[in-house]
């Protein structure tokens, strides 16, 4: 908001000057183009060969100055609604005793989205709505449709038995069921809020997101292990939750302290061979695990943002799939975005999707990066490129 | 005055432009319907010549760079006209593995001390 008024300045400031340059021309035509609706047309035509009066230029920043703004000031009232009718919409459908974040609770800046599926929500099989340990040998992923999308590659490994689901327990009885989790779960657009964090997600026109309690709830229902570092997921709105080709972003904030960005290696290749020869992985990042085959997408480095693509092979399988990371580095963490577990073919736009989201990261005042860490935020005792090629 | 008036509006349309392209492909992509499998490609001339220059790196370490900016690093194995097959080592196993040539923009010889 702040911006779309300075914008304005700008352009008042640009009309003022124009003004001025017709008033030292004529005090009579300086008149009628302060009072005059677009007589300022007439003026620039009337001084157009006048080096010393004329104001083509003025009028050129003016006009493209206008219909831009006039399509931000339309999509800003747009938000402005939507977040009116989310604020309300909470105050009614948000239950006693839910279990919720500070950050949660103050999501009222994202409106809920009105459109997204509800209690009629088909879904298959639990494994393949998010990514963990002892995944099946199937893959979900983004539908991408290209005309020289490779299927799926085949690694030639030994076959090994496919991992067998968990059985069912007493514990997984009382956990709510994908349905009820998803009926229950709140679509949010806008901007997601994190200011306990110090960051804001500006969400795209077409996602949406869900806060970390609804996407714990799916986790739980699914039987997964709650991911602490996790503060939401974000959908692409024609992205079915819990169908076959359902995928998501995955949100977490790495809050180990201040990354180190300088001196970071941009050698893909030195990369990628540290990643495969690490006799051991962190765990910082979400993903498949198992062995990493290679870069689907080489990591690129921009500025305070990093994206990448890797092809893995988890364990007891004989199909790849990849892993999409964006990191956008801030002064205190880093934000992660990652989609895990989709099938290959699927790079170029799992790659866009996260890198879009990495780079709609607003940082509040004095939480963005910074090339030495201030004495009062701790060091996190990892690189950038650590991150990269996940070294512990 | 005029040419700083002109980059500072062109500066702020480039910024937006961006973000706005990625989210323009994104679209494109979800959205564009299914096509016919592909027709074999024009140009096999150039192709087996490429062919050929990989053939000559059989059994030696390389790296392979696909057209959406993938890296794969391993010894060659095989390269014909419609794919790649890599000997990929890892610490614990080695990986043969096969990629379509289709996707393969590059093959070059790794330094003697890589893997």
């Amino acid at each position: 908001m702040i911006a779309f008024f300075v914008f304005r300045l700008a352009l008042l400031i640009v009309a003022l000057l124009a003004v001025r340059r017709i008033w030292r021309a004529s005090t009579v035509q300086g008149l009628l183009t302060l009072l005059l609706p677009f007589y300022v047309f007439v003026a620039m035509v009337r001084y157009w060969s006048d080096p010393d009066h004329g104001i083509r230029w003025h009028v050129l920043v003016l006009t493209v100055g206008g219909v831009l703004g006039f399509f931000w000031q339309q999509r800003l009232i747009h938000e402005y609604v939507t977040q009116q009718a989310a604020l309300q919409a909470q105050l009614l459908e948000r239950q006693p005793g839910d279990e919720s974040d500070a950050d949660d609770e103050s999501d009222g800046d994202a409106a809920p989205d009105k459109t997204a599926p509800r209690a009629t929500i088909e879904f298959g099989p639990a494994a393949r709505l998010a990514n963990r340990p002892a995944r099946s040998a199937s893959t979900q992923g983004p539908v991408e449709h290209t005309a020289d999308a490779p299927s799926a590659r085949h690694v030639d490994a030994e076959p090994a038995p496919r991992a067998s689901a968990p059985a069912p327990d007493i514990a997984a009885a009382a956990r709510p069921t994908l349905r009820d989790a998803l009926a229950s779960a709140t679509f949010l657009r806008g901007r997601f809020d994190r200011s306990s964090a110090g960051f804001a997600l500006e969400l795209p026109a077409h996602f949406h997101a869900l806060v970390g309690v609804d996407a714990r709830r799916i986790e739980s229902s699914l039987g997964l292990a709650p991911d602490t570092r996790e503060v939401g997921w974000v959908m692409h709105e024609n992205v079915q939750p819990g169908s076959p080709d359902s995928w998501h972003v995955r949100v977490r904030w790495l809050d180990d302290g201040w990354v180190a960005l300088s001196g970071s290696t941009t050698d893909t290749e030195r990369l990628l061979r540290d990643a495969q020869q690490a006799p051991s992985k962190s765990a910082r990042l979400a993903g498949s695990g198992g062995a990493l085959v290679g870069y689907a997408i080489a990591p690129a480095f921009d500025a305070e943002t990093i994206d990448w693509v890797e092809e893995r092979l988890p364990e007891n399988t004989t199909e790849s799939v990849l892993d999409c990371h964006a990191l956008r580095i801030g002064q205190r963490g880093v934000v992660e975005f990652s989609v895990v577990g989709v099938r290959p073919g699927s790079q170029v736009l799992c790659d866009l999707s996260v890198r879009l989201l990495a780079r709609n990261v607003r940082f509040d005042a004095g939480y963005a990066h910074t090339a030495d860490p201030p004495a009062a935020v701790r060091h996190a005792g990892y690189t950038a490129t650590d991150l990269v090629a996940q070294r512990p | 005055m005029r040419t700083g008036m002109v980059l500072c509006v062109c500066a702020f349309a480039a910024g937006t432009a961006q973000g706005q392209d990625d989210e323009a492909r994104i679209e494109q992509l979800i959205y564009r319907p299914a096509s016919s499998p592909a027709a074999v490609k024009k140009g096999g001339g150039h192709g087996a010549a490429k062919t050929d220059a990989a053939a000559a790196l059989l059994g030696h370490p390389v790296r392979v760079e696909t057209v959406e900016r993938g890296l794969y690093l391993g010894t060659l194995l095989a390269a014909d006209g419609s794919s790649v097959v890599l000997d990929i080592s890892l610490p614990h196993q080695t990986l043969p593995y096969t990629l379509p040539r289709s996707i393969v923009a590059d093959i070059q010889a790794l330094d003697a001390g890589a893997p």
